[in-house]
């Protein structure tokens, strides 16, 4: 696995959530984020499953609120660099 | 609402998840193969409606206002071949009912092609299995066994999910024409008496518009008339039809009988216009409760070829605003996807209203029809190839 920076980690949730990267922010919450839904959700679980081998489960999923969780969640299995 | 959807042309969507991609995510979350998830989604048969409706109920609850269980065996084969209109799907997994999704099974006619086509409705899955992503993989699998499959409105839970499973068309337009005033004048003038006096004037004069912009344009050869039952004369219908540049989703008797006349949770009011003994053009409307006890009157189907039935359209419309002014009705509504008809719409008075989730998206596997439709603008699609009546 080949750990990303924050910057990339920020562009693959623009992809997912069809969302324009300068507008996620790391304290940007999920109901600011239109296309954070069960379908943007979904986007973010095959990315990280497919990007970096990382199972993220639904239920660890809807715990998330913030685009920090997502970035707390990469680092802590070692998905994102520094 | 998805920024992405407002008047949006035909697009694709991207990025895109794919069959294979999604069956692997769904089946790790449910403990499954992905094989085995394969052959767990079937169609639903006669046994499968006891946990038909207690899933309908924890996901619907209260909004359940009609018996469910004599819709679901009108709407849905359930193994009978004769029965219903199209599939339910399940997926089962050990007996036990995780989700379903409705279709309609419809026929799309373009440039004198034809395309077997599936109208999704109804999707539901236990409560405790949201983010799991079976409702997309449920989208995906009829996707996959379907020439053409449509997504005809939507709601704010799944206008992400269609936006990114199908191709998105121009949105679908709603149009109102007001027909009583007082509820609307109560609510911003609070003077007793003065709301209803106003009301019955405008309502009057607005009437007297009516007459006015219509009746002298409706040639006495045309008479409209209720039609109780449909039969073969839509045959000559549909043929008049052919001749008009739009995409159209065919009509057979035993389909619209069984459509607008025979559904439990409501029968439609159907209307024929008839010139010298031939059908040229029919309109069907339903009653549909307000709160209070106000009711306003849909347009659920019309089908007038254009631009020769011009004439009968415009004696349709002007029996079904007479027809709400008899049954004092709100307003009258109707969401159109045919120009034509709506330049008529605008002239009887109705007005077009914004409403965010009259969405239409599509996929096809079929590239020469695909083409065909999508360099057209106009479509015989109305509210009887939805779940909404």
């Amino acid at each position: 696995m080949i750990p990303i920076t924050a910057a990339e980690a920020m562009a693959m949730m623009s992809e997912c959530f069809m969302e324009p990267v300068e507008r996620l922010t790391p304290e940007l919450c999920r109901e600011s984020i239109p296309g954070w839904d069960s379908m943007g959700a979904l986007m973010l679980i095959a990315e990280i499953d497919e990007r970096f081998q990382i199972e993220l489960s639904a239920d660890e999923s809807r715990t998330m609120k913030h685009v920090s969780d997502v970035l707390a969640f990469l680092a802590k299995h070692g998905a994102l660099a520094g | 609402m998805a920024r992405w959807l407002v008047d949006a042309p035909v697009t694709s969507p991207a990025p895109r998840l794919s069959l294979a991609q999604t069956s692997r995510l769904v089946a790790r979350a449910l403990g499954m193969s992905v094989p085995d998830l394969a052959a767990s989604f079937r169609p639903a048969v006669w046994a499968d409606l006891p946990a038909l409706l207690a899933l309908r109920t924890r996901v619907l609850g209260g909004d359940i206002t009609w018996d469910d269980q004599a819709y679901l065996a009108w709407r849905y084969r359930l193994g009978r071949p004769q029965a219903g209109g199209g599939e339910c799907w399940v997926l089962v997994r050990q007996g036990e009912l995780l989700g379903m999704v409705g279709t309609q099974d419809l026929v799309l006619r373009c440039d004198g092609q034809t395309c077997p086509a599936l109208s999704l409705m109804d999707i539901m899955i236990q409560p405790e299995l949201d983010s799991v992503g079976l409702g997309v993989w449920m989208n995906l699998a009829i996707q996959e066994r379907t020439t053409a499959t449509l997504a005809i409105g939507a709601n704010a839970n799944s206008i992400g999910m269609i936006s990114r499973l199908f191709d998105t068309l121009p949105n679908r337009r709603s149009f109102v024409h007001p027909v009583k005033l007082g509820h609307f004048l109560r609510k911003r003038l609070p003077v007793p008496g003065l709301p209803g006096v106003i009301a019955l004037g405008l309502e009057t004069m607005m009437r007297l518009g009516r007459a006015l912009l219509l009746a002298p344009w409706l040639p006495s050869s045309i008479q409209v008339r209720p039609w109780d039952r449909l039969d073969d004369a839509l045959q000559a219908l549909n043929a008049q039809l052919e001749t008009n540049d739009v995409v159209h989703a065919e009509r057979t008797p035993a389909q619209l009988n069984w459509r607008l006349l025979d559904n439990p949770r409501g029968s439609s009011q159907v209307w024929g216009a008839w010139s010298k003994g031939r059908l040229i053009g029919y309109m069907a409307t339903q009653l549909t409760p307000l709160d209070d006890g106000r009711q306003a009157l849909t347009i659920v189907d019309l089908v007038v070829p254009l631009p020769s039935g011009r004439p009968a359209l415009r004696a349709l419309l002007w029996t079904v605003l007479e027809e709400a002014w008899r049954h004092q009705v709100e307003y009258v509504t109707m969401t159109s996807y045919r120009q034509d008809v709506e330049r008529e719409l605008r002239r009887a008075g109705f007005r077009q209203q914004a409403h965010q989730f009259e969405t239409l998206s599509w996929t096809c596997w079929d590239e020469a029809f695909k083409g065909l439709v999508e360099a057209r603008p106009d479509w015989t699609l109305s509210e009887v190839h939805t779940d909404r009546v």
